[in-house]
């Protein structure tokens, strides 16, 4: 069984734990090092027992605490190869692993999916260990039919939900700024994470993780209300056919399985 | 299936757009000046470059240089205008514009500009002596015209088209970096250089980095218009009504009394304000393009400098 523990989400650090009984991976390390540490110790975990860093993309909220980690542990990194030479440099004494296909970390086969953001290459990843399918999928503008397909296999998906359009359209944010985030290389709102979701919940889905939240843009009512909409739509039961947990950006404390 | 991108302030595109436009038309300008001055006065263009003719000593050089000046100036400003219609951007909500400017940010903006006046023109005088001692030809920073073509093409005009690039353009796209102290240098440093002139090379990335600042917090490119208009006619003014005496004689203390009052200024104005500067909360990695883009137009724009320093 594979178990998912977002520890921060949002738009200031992007970390989640991804466990099965044998591999402890982190699916990127965005937060500030010292909360990580101490979210980690709170699961009884240290750096040591961390497998290996998976990189989405190179953005800061994605990779800010990779120096210090990688300082104090060579933990295995796995990056995206477009980006593995500026991940490189981030990097103290760790192995970089170039991601351009299907890898396995322990017990884990990991599938990948081509998001569309403003990066040199973003990544989402589909995890599995032969019984469960667990994918995550954050920062991308688009919702596709091969997003779709990547998603179907899904018992768990963590899944962005960043903005509310109105909050954003009528929030602080410059122009420029709003352009990119609406654009198709920006992130998807609750709207379009609702759209998502109304293709995929009637397959294997069980868990939904509504994730990087804008603080300005969002909140975890409008989200979540948003995506229980399209299971009411569907005559489904929130709570007993399939879950749906808004993740925190600072605390989250919550392992889905 | 094609998918666009989103139309993004970039800071090496939108400065390789400016100083190429700029050099183009003042290239071509300044040829086509010439060519017509030489029309005009009945002199063949081979004549008048092998024989070494002052351009200023042939009739029509004044109302030619005034429109000369004039299309070079709109041209900067027009910069802003095409790079927002080649990214199919909201010129106007791009570059703040239709934003109204809160008075405390104009009031404390003029202020302090009206001190950083007193405080650069002992210190520009200092740095062009320095030059000459140094060995260059000592720089120039007058301007052949009338007073009142000075006001609207010297002054008003770039005011505005300056604006529009500079803080409306180039700035934007740095706004968003959570270094804030880096984006308004960069922007300092890139108006500095994009003048070329190194005698106001302090004064212009001072009074660049601090617009940026106003920009940035009163979320207004008016605000910026403003100053720069303020700027550049109390220099048009100072240069007017002379007094260099005055200024030889008090050199060092109205240096001090300018830098103490825009610092003052400085200090007040980001304490009694409330800013509208917000960093992204991710921060991106420009391109390869962008950088080369960025690298080569520094590269120009240095070099220009370097050759005006020689030159004078």
């Amino acid at each position: 069984m594979i178990k998912i523990t977002p520890l921060f989400s949002g738009s200031k650090g992007n970390c989640t734990l991804i466990q099965t009984d044998k591999t402890n991976v982190l699916l990127d390390i965005g937060f500030a090092f010292k909360q990580t540490m101490s979210e980690l110790t709170y699961l009884g975990l240290t750096q040591k027992d961390i497998d290996a860093i998976i990189i989405t993309h190179e953005h800061t909220d994605h990779i800010g605490a990779l120096p210090m980690w990688t300082k104090g542990c060579p933990t295995a990194v796995y990056s995206p190869k477009n980006i593995s030479d500026y991940i490189c440099q981030r990097t103290y004494c760790s192995d970089i692993t170039e991601v351009d296909g299907d890898f396995v970390i322990g017990d884990l086969a990991i599938q990948t999916y081509t998001c569309f953001h403003d990066a040199q290459e973003c990544l989402g990843y589909r995890f599995s260990d032969g019984h469960t399918n667990v994918a995550c999928v954050t920062d991308t503008g688009t919702v596709e039919d091969k997003l779709i397909e990547f998603l179907l296999p899904c018992q768990t998906i963590l899944i962005e939900s960043n903005h509310d359009l109105n909050m954003l359209k009528n929030g602080p944010y410059r122009y420029s700024l709003k352009q990119r985030i609406l654009s198709d290389y920006g992130h998807l709102s609750n709207e379009q994470t609702a759209e998502l979701l109304d293709k995929i919940v009637d397959g294997k889905l069980k868990n939904i993780i509504l994730a990087h939240l804008s603080e300005q843009n969002n909140s975890k009512e409008i989200a979540f209300s948003t995506a229980l909409k399209v299971l009411n739509k569907h005559g489904i039961t929130e709570g007993k056919d399939v879950n749906i947990y808004v993740a925190d950006q600072y605390k989250n404390r919550r392992t889905v399985c | 299936m094609l998918r666009p991108r989103y139309n993004k302030n970039d800071l090496g595109f939108s400065l390789a757009l400016v100083v190429l436009i700029y050099l183009f038309v003042a290239l071509i300008g300044s040829t086509v000046l010439q060519l017509v001055l030489c029309k005009v006065n009945g002199i063949s263009f081979k004549d008048f470059a092998a024989n070494n003719i002052d351009i200023k000593t042939l009739r029509g050089y004044d109302i030619g240089n005034i429109v000369l000046m004039a299309v070079s100036g709109i041209s900067i400003g027009a910069s802003a205008f095409i790079y927002a219609a080649i990214t199919k951007t909201n010129v106007v909500k791009a570059t703040t514009m239709g934003v109204k400017p809160p008075i405390a940010h104009i009031g404390w903006g003029v202020l302090a500009t009206l001190f950083l006046i007193t405080m650069m023109v002992p210190l520009n005088n200092w740095i062009m002596e320095c030059i000459e001692k140094l060995g260059f030809k000592k720089p120039s920073v007058d301007i052949d015209m009338d007073i009142v073509s000075m006001i609207i093409i010297a002054c008003v005009l770039p005011a505005f088209t300056e604006e529009m690039i500079f803080r409306g353009t180039i700035a934007q796209s740095v706004v968003g970096n959570k270094n804030k102290l880096a984006s308004l240098a960069t922007v300092g440093a890139l108006f500095a250089l994009f003048h070329m002139n190194p005698a106001q090379t302090v004064h212009q990335f001072v009074l660049g980095a601090f617009m940026a600042l106003v920009v940035f917090r009163s979320g207004s490119i008016w605000t910026s218009v403003i100053i720069h208009l303020v700027n550049n006619l109390t220099a048009v003014i100072l240069s007017a009504v002379g007094g260099d005496a005055f200024f030889e004689a008090n050199a060092i203390w109205l240096f001090f009394v300018g830098l103490v009052g825009f610092a003052g200024c400085v200090v007040g104005y980001l304490f009694t304000t409330k800013s509208k500067w917000i960093v992204d909360e991710e921060q991106t990695v420009g391109t390869t393009a962008s950088k080369v883009c960025l690298g080569v137009s520094i590269g120009i724009c240095a070099i220009l400098w370097v050759v005006s320093l020689l030159v004078g």
